[in-house]
């Protein structure tokens, strides 16, 4: 049982909650990864691809190589660094063109109603049954490697996530009475829906994308460790563990290991901001609501 | 002689096989006011829905300003909004929850070409003032405002379009009694100030008698009764009416005599296609 | 237990969360089998004080003064005397009939939940719903026992709840706008059952509404709150016709009606004060046409005037 007590919510809503330390750990790790991604060619101590026999498989904290060397003696952070370029960069791709998809059909199918709501639907669900990763794996087999290939294949794959959420999400605002002013006051149904019901939408859609992030990033990860993705000598986190398999054998993890914590710290941080955000949106609406 | 300002013919809404709204007919003067009145289920607010384009009749015809409405085209909806608006009962759920009060006030003036630049912001601010609002309460998100102050805000809005008629669906039963009163001293002010008319959809006669001229009593979809509201207080024909009136608390109150009056109406179901409708030749 | 305990004595109650205070020497007393009013606007206290009588209070709430149903102190009293407090002495009745009822569980289970809590036997229990749908007027109560709650209509299912609140044979029942979400003819019927059940049982009743015309057609006596305070307490019949306080009189003033002859309705300017909102002194003064600069000094109190008791520094110029 709640009781509402206006006074109290005032003080409630003017003391807005501090951001918990997980989250803020997380959007500073995030900056760290897209700074150094985007400064890679200042800050990277060698160029990614510089072999050097004489230094391979140096352990991480070696003079000249913070976290060591690989098998064919590449510095492990230079190529961290740029490998983060493409870990994000690809992923962001992925969320922005299944976020536009996403958001296009959901919105067309909440509004539009009927059949078309069914077929949209009905559409969604084949799609979301269907393996991301082995429709990504498919379109690459036919259109051969490169990144461009599985960035669509995955943004299709991811649509029927974003689609669902933007569906469910404007049914239930489009049944406000504040949608049915507009219609009353002579508004089109585009205007309203664009105008209106999106802006209303976005913060559901962004927390959607959080996740959708942390996902591609892994599936792409996977593709180039197959690879399948990202041809040398472009790198990724994913080629960087695909590469480093031998050196495991030969007694020298890091070289796989740091990569792949670079991926697992990323889509935690990821998961982390996304949860916040909807949750933060949760809270906004349910006080919204009783005002 | 003037035109009527609103003529409904013979409207008939069906959901299905249940009967929403089962031929109902009225007519408003410019100027004038009506009201609506009945419980849950008879159909009144139904009734508004299609006066506003937002449900089609099942048959029947509504004519604002003597053009009949039909909702089919975008430009033919845009026209009607400019002779007729609605305000709803839940003053908070009317608004986009993102703008501000003067932003959804501005919105519509700018869609029908009533203002634009400089003058829409002075507009707005002379709408607001109308309607008893501040600046500030304009520069204020919905959801900061209290439920007197949203209504307000609400009639601002569909008023900024200047329209014929205005369709209100209990549009103060969710207020309290203090601010409820002033909405309905401002709704009366504005009607004689405007010339605006008015039809007051409420299931609570003593806000319909205070508001309304004449009115119809509306029950499963019908009119039961129809004449000046007065008239229809003070000597209600149908035994409906006079059972809405006798629930109303009062010194005195026969609780005893409601309930027998209730059984002996829900016993005695009106006969298909006979109708208690008592044929007065006023124009209401 | 004595018998000479009232249903519901409420005195000089202040609650206040952190420095946020939402109750302000409230006194409201309940006599056995007597109907009491609290009417009020939105933010007045009216259900936190309703609510307390139950033990319920906001989280943190700080509580000073007593809060007595049927003798036992309501805000010392543990977890466990509160419990059995509610299981027998109190119930309640809320605004929403729909939302107080389990829709997953048949009304029967409903019903008898209370009574089984309290270890009366299955069979005896069944025999005591049935009894009790009877008396609230329901059809057939063998079948509406077996029925979930979407089956019945607003009306019905407030019916099948006053019967819940009342199978326990409670001294005390609280009713927070239980009429407000029915229908006018609705509203009356059930307003009647409440008083014919309440009558029958000798229960007390606190009935808490917004509807100034509906407390005062109902109640023995009526107290109006505004702004956590309670402004005036009279007798049921005697609110209309001679109002003490001014603020009574402005809600009257404010509400159009369909007796008499049609007057113009007077519109109090400002909107309702939650206390913490309230200005110092009387809290109504800012909407006050009779304030003059005494009333911001000190709150005023309490006092008798013809057969009210009134918080307010001119009650003679409201009623001569």
């Amino acid at each position: 049982m709640t009781l509402t007590i206006p006074a109290l919510r005032v003080r409630n809503v003017r003391r807005r909650r501090r951001h918990p330390l997980g989250v803020c750990l997380a959007v500073a790790f995030l900056l760290v990864v897209a700074l150094a991604g985007l400064l890679a060619p200042l800050l990277a101590p060698h160029p990614p691809d510089a072999t050097s026999l004489s230094d391979s498989l140096l352990p991480p904290g070696s003079r000249d190589h913070w976290l060591g060397t690989d098998a064919t003696g590449r510095d492990v952070l230079s190529r961290l660094m740029y490998g983060a370029r493409l870990s994000l960069l690809a992923p962001l791709g992925v969320v922005l063109l299944s976020g536009l998809l996403g958001t296009t059909i959901g919105l067309i199918a909440a509004r539009a109603g009927g059949w078309a709501d069914a077929v949209l639907s009905r559409g969604m669900d084949i799609v979301f049954a269907f393996p991301s990763l082995l429709l990504a794996m498919l379109v690459v087999a036919v259109s051969g490697p490169g990144l461009a290939a599985p960035i669509c294949a995955l943004a299709v794959s991811y649509t029927p996530f974003v689609g669902r959420v933007v569906r469910s999400v404007a049914i239930q605002e489009g049944a406000r009475p504040y949608m049915e002013s507009y219609r009353v006051m002579g508004f089109g149904e585009v205007w309203v829906t664009v105008r209106h019901l999106l802006p209303n939408v976005l913060p559901v859609l962004i927390a959607q994308s959080a996740l959708s992030f942390g996902y591609a990033l892994v599936d792409l990860a996977s593709l180039s460790y197959l690879g399948l993705g990202v041809r040398p000598p472009d790198a990724d986190w994913g080629s960087m563990i695909s590469q480093a398999r031998s050196d495991l054998l030969q007694g020298a993890p890091w070289s796989a290991l740091i990569p792949g914590v670079a991926v697992l710290l990323t889509v935690v941080s990821v998961n982390v901001l996304g949860e916040h955000l909807g949750g933060s949106v949760g809270r906004t609406r349910r006080e919204g609501d009783h005002a | 002689m003037t035109e009527p300002v609103l003529e409904v013919t013979s409207l008939v809404k069906r959901f299905g096989t249940f009967t929403a709204v089962d031929d109902v007919s009225f007519t408003l003067m410019p100027g004038a006011s009506l009201g609506i009145v009945g419980e849950s289920g008879s159909g009144k607010t139904t009734t508004a829905r299609i006066l506003a384009g937002l449900e089609r009749p099942t048959s029947g015809t509504v004519r604002i300003a003597g053009h009949a409405v039909t909702g089919a085209s975008r430009r033919e909806r845009r026209r009607q909004a400019r002779r007729l608006q609605m305000i709803f009962q839940d003053p908070y759920g009317s608004f986009d929850p993102r703008r501000t009060v003067a932003e959804s006030i501005a919105e519509p003036l700018r869609l029908h070409g009533l203002c634009s630049g400089a003058d829409l912001r002075a507009r707005v601010d002379e709408l607001l003032d109308q309607v008893g609002l501040s600046g500030r309460a304009g520069r204020s998100l919905p959801r900061d405002l209290s439920g007197g102050q949203r209504q307000r805000a609400a009639i601002a809005r569909a008023l900024g379009i200047a329209p014929r008629v205005l369709v209100l669906d209990e549009a103060v039963a969710a207020l309290d009694v203090s601010i409820q009163a002033q909405i309905l001293t401002l709704l009366d002010e504005l009607r004689r100030d405007t010339g605006i008319s008015y039809v007051f959809v409420s299931h609570d006669l003593a806000v319909v008698r205070y508001i309304t001229d004449t009115a119809i009593v509306m029950r499963h979809g019908r009119v039961v009764e129809r004449g000046e509201t007065e008239r229809i207080l003070r000597s209600p024909r149908h035994p409906y009416t006079r059972l809405l009136l006798d629930s109303i608390p009062s010194p005195g109150w026969d609780l005893d005599r409601v309930a027998r009056a209730r059984r002996a109406l829900d016993a005695s179901p009106e006969p298909a296609g006979h109708s208690h409708q008592t044929t007065e030749n006023t124009t209401c | 237990m004595p018998e000479d305990h009232d249903a519901l004595a409420i005195a000089d109650l202040s609650l206040a969360v952190g420095a946020t205070p939402l109750l302000a020497d409230v006194t409201v007393r309940v006599g056995r089998g007597e109907t009491v009013g609290l009417v009020g606007e939105s933010g007045s206290g009216k259900s936190l004080t309703a609510r307390t009588a139950l033990g319920m209070r906001p989280r943190g709430a700080r509580a000073t003064g007593s809060v007595t149903v049927a003798g036992v102190d309501v805000l010392t009293a543990g977890r466990r005397t509160l419990r059995d407090l509610r299981r027998t002495r109190v119930s309640m009745v809320f605004q929403d009939p729909r939302a107080s009822i389990n829709p997953v569980r048949r009304v029967g289970d409903y019903l008898t939940e209370g009574l089984r809590a309290r270890g009366v036997p299955a069979r005896e229990a069944t025999e005591r719903a049935l009894d009790l749908l009877g008396q609230v007027g329901i059809r057939d109560p063998r079948g509406a026992l077996r029925r979930f709650p979407h089956e019945f209509s607003g009306g019905m299912l407030q019916r099948v709840v006053i019967a819940g609140a009342l199978s326990t044979e409670p001294d005390l029942l609280l009713a927070d706008e239980p009429t407000t979400a029915l229908d006018v003819t609705t509203q009356a019927e059930v307003v009647g059952l409440l008083r014919t059940m309440q009558r029958a049982h000798g229960t007390g009743m606190l009935f808490v509404t917004h509807d100034l015309d509906l407390a005062a057609a109902l109640c023995d006596r009526v107290y109006v709150m505004y702004a956590g305070r309670i402004v005036e307490e009279a007798a049921g019949s005697s609110l209309f016709a001679a109002p003490a306080h001014p603020y009574t009189r402005a809600l009257l003033e404010a509400s159009p009606s369909v007796h008499g002859d049609r007057v113009a309705i007077k519109a109090v300017r400002g909107r309702p004060r939650a206390l913490a909102e309230a200005p110092s002194g009387c809290a109504f003064r800012d909407r006050c046409p009779l304030a003059g600069d005494d009333c911001a000094e000190t709150v005023p109190a309490p006092r008798a005037h013809g057969t009210s008791r009134v918080a307010c520094l001119r009650p003679e110029q409201v009623t001569p």
